[in-house]
């Protein structure tokens, strides 16, 4: 083994760190009185930038197709009918938030 | 003194190297397995027998707040060939799009981080989705409470 293959093994081998898996976690919140804000990441505590975060009434009529921004975040006006948020990072990863619970 | 070091430290090195060997047989007797007791629930999906599990410890917190619960799915031998994913979730999904948690791993067993309400009522239902390699869903359900673990909230 060359001395630059034998460094980058060592340094590699120190800063591996183990997988985990990770799920999307996502937040909702009122920011004022007609406003609500979402947050998306997942839960080792990285952002989602990007992915997908839609408004769906309870009719499943999609009022919002959003994407978070480069904070994580994205506001919108709250629907003045029942809804729930999908923070939507593929098939068999996703979070729903209903309307409800956004307070 | 230089050269007592110098013909020594070859010797001395391979001391350290013999260190260990006192607690060898400590490492290899045996010792019992740390065991969590677990919740296991047979589950029919369709055409699928399936093995809900999971440990009997209460749901723990994530990062964001959120209460998170591992479930493992075990398979039959075989079936994981016309399974094509298992979602796992609380309360009967909406649309294909809210399935819930696909579950990961090998051939036998696989893991799904379910994330559950803050209150429960009692009443909540784990629904579990079996959709096979041509699109078919197969559906099940399990009394979360049966299978929460912990003190059940």
């Amino acid at each position: 083994m060359n001395r630059p293959v034998m460094v980058l093994t060592v340094v590699g081998v120190l800063f591996a760190t183990a997988a985990e898996a990770h799920y999307p976690v996502c937040k909702c919140e009122m920011i004022d009185a007609v406003r609500v804000t979402c947050t998306g990441g997942f839960s080792d505590g990285s952002k989602a930038p990007g992915l997908v975060l839609d408004v769906i009434s309870s009719d499943e009529e999609v009022l919002l197709k959003g994407r978070l921004g480069s904070d994580s975040t994205l506001t919108f006006p709250r629907p003045d009918r029942d809804f729930y948020v999908l923070f939507d990072v593929g098939p068999g990863h996703t979070v729903e938030i209903d309307h409800h619970l956004i307070k | 003194m230089r050269n007592l070091w110098q013909r020594g430290k070859f010797h001395l090195s391979a001391l350290v190297v013999l260190v260990p060997l006192p607690f060898l047989p400590g490492y290899f007797a045996d010792q019992p397995e740390p065991s969590v007791p677990e919740l296991h629930r047979q589950v029919v999906a369709g055409p699928f027998r399936l093995e809900l599990v999971t440990e009997d410890q209460p749901p723990e917190r994530g990062i964001w707040g959120e209460r998170v619960k591992e479930y493992a799915v075990t398979f039959r031998p075989g079936d994981i060939d016309m399974i094509r994913g298992v979602f796992v979730r609380v309360g009967k999904p909406r649309t294909v799009r809210t399935l819930g948690a696909l579950a990961e791993g090998g051939a036998y067993r696989q893991y799904a981080d379910l994330i559950l309400p803050d209150k429960l009522s009692g009443s909540e239902e784990i629904w579990l989705t079996v959709e096979t390699w041509d699109g078919t869903l197969h559906q099940a359900t399990v009394p979360l409470r049966e299978i929460l673990g912990g003190s059940g909230q």
